[in-house]
């Protein structure tokens, strides 16, 4: 693969239930490269694991096994300042930005603090900054005294991405950035991060659950589905032709915004299962529509159905074996 | 005659900061068996119009100009006593998170009986066997068996499918809806949405979606009415709406959404953000966002115009227009 620029190997996330043996499989062997300069979608519904590999691949959260590797680098091998250094180069920004900033320091202290720690710069140089940085994420001057509640939401997401770009990253994990925000309000968002990422060349996790956001933003796409990734292609190849029954199932499911084109769906029936016990074999067994025996007996992996131009991964028997049922 | 009728609702919030119109001149219409999507930001005052038609707003807020007729009756003249006998029985209302709209120590059983019980003397077996039947129509499957189980052990989709049945428990013919896919997830918000067509459908109950989202509205509803600051400034029929667009604010609105269809490079964001509801800007209301604004935009309120079948329009860029051809 060209350039990746962050490696995710096999990677598992348990969470051990309170009172129980019993763990939630909230991401099981997941691999994932993300290569510099792109922006990679990871969506899914709630439960799927999505945010949990945003907190895994900055290591915000330690892996039950498995690795990250950043420029090459195994995150679990380093700490201290090692992993200092490469904390500055990848940022995240949360989808509440009335919960991310601390609501007692001023914007240039929410700017300033990171500074502090990760750059070798003074003080003319730091508040410098802080200007350039209001600048560039579309704040005023004047912002800078001003503290969080003094803003609206999407202003308070603009501190947030400052704040994220204060120690000159070059990687972001974006997760649901636009979610807690106004339609109208979205769209500045999305168009800033767009923006951001082609003057900075910036690399972006792209986590949604809003397919359309994510289409828009992304150059690749991972499906998530009960802590896996069932589908990966490229955006344009994914929205147009998808192989797997939960990701054509997930798309016939978005609300388009054309009322001519009200259609016909794959229907889900059923809820999501736990993530605690699994379904044995595929885990999107209990819900697909073309579900056979073989599907409770073996678990699938994921493979290249794609043709010579690109990658595209699916996990799934039926698209294994090119029995899937057209539509 | 239209099943519902709403005539300059203004509603009001005497804070201790100074009066908020939250709702301030709203009128439309709904017939039965229609489903009209009421969507609008933040602060645009489409859960405060739905809370006057229940009369539901809470001091510091007052419906304070307007009328609303439903079924024939003036709903600012009822008492409390006979307001209480039209909610459940004519009109109901189901919220966005169905989760906190459950009682926990309670089996959802009784809680769908009770909206039965409340208002009608039956025995106990009917009022159990209309809820199973209930549960039947929303889609739970095992009702006998799950009725006897508590909200916790509900997804957050099965629970709105309760609410829905409790809301239909008693046949109204009006179903408010606010927002009632947005805590969902998109597979599940898909299932609701169709339950809600479906039900339209079968009952010929008038529904009144309150939503953020083009995309449900789209899916869903047959006439719109968009929301800005507490006033109407569109309503159309759905297709119309979404294929000829007229008020800067809808189009703003249709251009921030990413589109599924084809990749656009940057989306038209509307610039800045919604105002304060308690400090709406003098003349329209969109006048400091918007793309097309003129110096009259700044003085004077602009009035709902016709512009086409069903097509109304708040826009001082329609005026010419009308005087042309009216």
């Amino acid at each position: 693969m060209a350039d990746p620029m962050l490696q995710v190997r096999r990677l598992v996330k348990q969470f051990p239930v309170e009172g129980t043996r019993d763990v939630v499989h909230a991401v099981t062997e997941v691999d994932l490269d993300i290569r510099r300069g792109e922006t990679v979608g990871l969506v899914g519904e709630s439960g799927c694991g999505k945010t949990t590999m945003g907190r895994l691949v900055l290591r915000l959260i330690e892996s039950t096994s498995g690795n990250v590797l950043f420029d090459g680098q195994d995150l679990s091998t380093l700490s201290g300042s090692a992993l200092r250094r490469v904390r500055s180069k990848m940022q995240i920004i949360f989808q509440n930005p009335f919960a991310s900033l601390n609501p007692r320091m001023s914007v240039d202290e929410i700017l300033m603090r990171p500074m502090r720690i990760h750059l070798r710069i003074n003080g003319s140089e730091r508040s410098q900054r802080v200007a350039e940085l209001l600048e560039k994420v579309g704040l005023r001057p004047e912002h800078r005294s001003r503290y969080p509640h003094e803003f609206s939401g999407g202003q308070r997401q603009r501190i947030a991405i400052a704040r994220a770009l204060a120690v000159e990253p070059q990687f972001l994990v974006l997760d649901e950035p636009t979610s807690a925000l106004d339609v109208s309000v979205q769209a500045q968002i999305l168009n800033l991060l767009k923006r951001l990422q082609r003057e900075m060349g910036l690399t972006y996790l792209f986590i949604s659950h809003d397919l359309s956001a994510v289409r828009h933003m992304s150059d690749r796409i991972a499906v998530m589905y009960l802590g896996k990734v069932v589908e990966l292609a490229d955006a344009e190849t994914l929205f147009e032709a998808p192989k797997h029954p939960y990701t054509r199932a997930l798309m016939s499911a978005i609300p388009v915004t054309n009322p001519r084109l009200r259609r016909e769906r794959v229907r889900l029936t059923g809820d999501i299962p736990s993530p605690i016990r699994l379904p044995s074999g595929c885990a999107f067994r209990t819900r697909c529509p073309w579900a056979e025996k073989r599907c409770a007996e073996q678990v699938p992996t994921l493979k290249d159905e794609g043709g010579q131009v690109s990658e595209h991964l699916v996990s799934c028997h039926l698209v294994a074996a090119g029995e899937e049922p057209r539509v | 005659m239209p099943l519902l009728e709403v005539d300059g609702l203004k509603t009001h919030f005497f804070g201790k900061g100074g009066v908020t119109k939250a709702v301030d001149g709203v009128s439309f219409t709904l017939d039965r068996g229609e489903i009209l999507g009421i969507v609008g930001e933040s602060g645009s005052g489409k859960s405060v119009t739905s809370l006057s038609i229940m009369r539901l707003v809470d001091h510091p807020g007052r419906v304070v100009g307007g009328t609303m007729r439903f079924e024939g009756r003036d709903l600012l003249t009822l008492n409390r006593e006979e307001m209480r006998q039209l909610r459940g029985r004519r009109m109901s209302m189901i919220f966005q998170e169905p989760g906190t709209s459950m009682n926990p120590v309670l089996t959802v059983g009784f809680q769908i009986g009770e909206a039965i019980r409340s208002h009608e003397r039956v025995p106990a077996e009917e009022v159990r066997r209309r809820t199973i039947e209930l549960m039947d129509m929303v889609g739970i499957p095992d009702a006998k068996q799950r009725l006897r189980q508590y909200p916790h052990q509900f997804s957050g989709g099965m629970l709105q499918r309760l609410m829905i049945a409790m809301g239909l428990a008693l046949s109204p013919s009006l179903l408010i809806a606010d927002e009632p896919v947005t805590a969902l997830d998109v597979t599940i918000q898909a299932q609701i949405l169709d339950l809600l067509k479906q039900l339209r459908d079968t009952t010929d109950a008038a529904v009144l979606l309150i939503t953020h989202d083009m995309g449900v509205v789209a899916e869903t509803c047959d006439r719109v009415v968009v929301m800005y600051l507490g006033a109407i400034v569109e309503e159309a029929p759905v297709t119309e709406l979404f294929d000829n667009p007229k008020h800067p604010y809808t189009q703003g609105l249709l251009g921030s959404i990413p589109s599924i269809e084809e990749k656009v490079d940057w989306l038209q964001a509307i610039p800045g953000t919604i105002p304060n509801p308690t400090d709406i800007p003098s003349g329209c209301r969109f006048s400091n966002r918007c793309p097309k604004v003129m110096d009259v935009c700044h003085k004077i309120d602009p009035a709902l115009l016709t512009v086409g079948e069903e097509h109304r329009v708040a826009c001082h860029l329609y005026e010419e227009q009308e005087s042309r051809d009216g």
